[in-house]
């Protein structure tokens, strides 16, 4: 057996370049931007002649003139979608919080419940839109609504873990000073039920963005992402589809890399309850 | 039982547990505020196993101003006893009277500070300290502030107003807690062990400013601990309870001048004393 100070300088990477350093701190965007030069190259020297590929550099331009050229089409499709998301999420996230809260506090309220969750668990949110077509035509409300029934379940299921996790003897505290039933849901079932309900949020938002696109797609109504592709597919303006396809997979990462990681600094770790 | 009362100053007074009222100890005995006769708690199990037995059968009293530490060995009730009074645990037999009414769940007159500290990590010291006075709804913000900042100075946490608690050390966030507590002024601070958790000095420290505190402070402490020395520094009654099934063995008056010296010779008596009173309640089996 080796003392531990020789296994300790043993395990030390060994000495490299500065290049190398470099490639491995930076390796995502790197590797990114080696995929596009290898693309631009194959269809800018023609080793890939198909109309149904475009370059990067022809995406990018559809980009570019989707959010400043005279239509501003990828800019509205964007606002339309994220509009309709921000929507079927605010409400999915009232509702369930509010019923995962209930039944977190009261088993008969998570009884009752329980066979409706167990049916909903497996049920892809998009098959809504055949049954809420129906009764409300498809439309506006039928995406929203696909939103909120796919986002619903792991909201629901954060705040009832979040809400039952709260500890006894908090509530003791608050109660022996005559805290009313709101404040005690606001100041201390809430914030202690957040350790569960902000990776829940996350989840969910991740369902929601998946059923605003394929909603969105499949109805072809108003604006939006989904939408615009679909229709740059058919009159085959190829360069916006993908310029579309890239922008959704943006906003996804902005939302699941900066937006959710920024909460939770400003909430769950700054209150030493996450590391 | 010996009754026994010592004349001199300094010196140890015991009772048993009964009526008798106390006689020349120095200090003003109050009026009667808690009073437990043949207190008995019972848990049963939701899962159909058999009952726990927590309080078997209990008689103390508690009178106003007086610093009443509730001594025992872990697992003898005092705990249950303790929330029994705030209010938190319900009576399963016998009577706990709150200024001769039974105790009718908690109330903002009885304050508690637990073992581990159960203080919002979502809320800065500050915003801690103000809990319960917000939750109280009977002052405003400005004055909610100020009565906050003034605790803040007397528990040493200036400086720390806006920290977070998951920032802070055991003793620190245990200041909070007392500080939370006694922002409200309550009539009882209820205390469930709340220096086991924390190292020997940080330990001492606690309870010289505790001691110093309940000196200023008008308020009836009701401190449970398993630690003997602890207990003489802090009271001026001793509750001794025993082993499984928990019962009272004696109530003590300890007149010892403050600040008290753990290192104090009539200190170290009541110590010697006091363990052996325990000693011959505890089980014969020595692994218990």
């Amino acid at each position: 057996m080796q003392p531990a100070h020789a296994r300790g300088t043993a395990c030390e990477p060994p000495r490299r370049g500065r290049l190398a350093g470099f490639v491995r701190r930076h390796s995502n965007p790197l590797i990114l931007i080696a995929l596009l030069a290898i693309w631009q190259m194959l269809v800018g020297f023609g080793l890939v002649h198909n109309p149904a590929v475009p370059s990067p550099t022809a995406i990018a331009h559809s980009l570019w003139k989707g959010f400043l050229g005279p239509h501003h089409i990828l800019a509205i499709a964007t606002a339309a979608t994220l509009g309709r998301l921000i929507l079927g999420f605010a409400i999915a996230l009232l509702a369930a919080s509010a019923l995962g809260l209930l039944a977190g506090r009261n088993d008969d309220i998570a009884a009752a419940l329980n066979p409706l969750v167990a049916l909903w668990i497996p049920l892809p949110g998009i098959v809504t839109i055949p049954v809420l077509s129906l009764w409300l035509g498809v439309g506006q409300a039928v995406i929203v609504c696909t939103v909120i029934f796919s986002a619903w379940i792991p909201l629901y299921l954060g705040a009832l873990q979040g809400a039952r996790s709260v500890a006894a003897r908090q509530l003791w505290v608050a109660r022996s000073y005559g805290a009313t039933r709101w404040s005690t849901v606001c100041h201390i079932i809430v914030p202690s039920a957040l350790v569960q309900m902000l990776p829940a949020l996350r989840v969910g938002m991740g369902y929601a963005w998946r059923a605003v696109i394929a909603a969105e797609i499949i109805t072809q109504h108003g604006e939006g992402l989904g939408v615009t592709i679909f229709a740059a597919r058919q009159f085959f303006d190829v360069a916006t589809m993908y310029a579309g396809v890239i922008l959704i997979a943006l906003l996804g990462l902005t939302i699941e890399k900066i937006l959710f990681p920024q909460l939770e600094r400003r909430t769950l770790k700054r209150w030493g309850l996450v590391v | 039982m010996n009754a026994r009362t010592h004349e001199t100053e300094g010196g140890l007074g015991t009772m048993d547990g009964s009526v008798t009222p106390v006689q020349e100890t120095g200090l003003a005995a109050g009026p009667i505020v808690v009073e437990a006769r043949n207190l008995r708690k019972v848990f049963t199990p939701q899962d159909g196993n058999p009952p726990v037995v927590a309080v078997e059968d209990v008689s103390f009293q508690i009178r106003r101003g007086e610093f009443t530490v509730l001594l025992g060995p872990s697992g003898c009730g005092k705990s249950t006893t303790l929330y029994m009074i705030g209010g938190f645990e319900k009576v399963s037999g016998g009577e706990l009277m709150l200024h001769g009414k039974p105790v009718a769940g908690p109330g903002p007159d009885r304050g508690i500070v637990f073992q581990d500290f159960v203080l919002f990590p979502w809320r800065t010291v500050l915003g801690n300290i103000m809990f319960g006075l917000e939750m109280m709804r009977r002052f405003d913000r400005a004055e909610i502030r100020a009565r906050a900042e003034h605790y803040v100075q007397h528990l040493g946490l200036a400086g720390f107003e806006n920290a977070y608690p998951s920032t802070l050390s055991g003793g620190m966030k245990q200041r909070i807690a007392i500080a939370r507590t006694l922002a409200t002024e309550p009539e009882f601070m209820l205390m469930d062990e709340p220096f086991a958790a924390l190292d020997a000095q940080t330990r001492d420290r606690l309870i010289a400013d505790l001691s110093r505190i309940a000196g200023e402070q008008n308020t009836t402490f009701v401190f449970v601990t398993h630690d003997v020395r602890e207990a003489i520094r802090l009271a001026d009654r001793i509750i001794v309870f025993s082993p499984r099934p928990s019962r009272v063995v004696q109530s003590i008056q300890v007149t010892l001048p403050r600040p008290r010296d753990s290192y104090d010779p009539r200190l170290l008596e009541i110590d010697r004393e006091l363990r052996s009173l325990i000693g011959r309640h505890a089980p014969d089996d020595p692994a218990s």
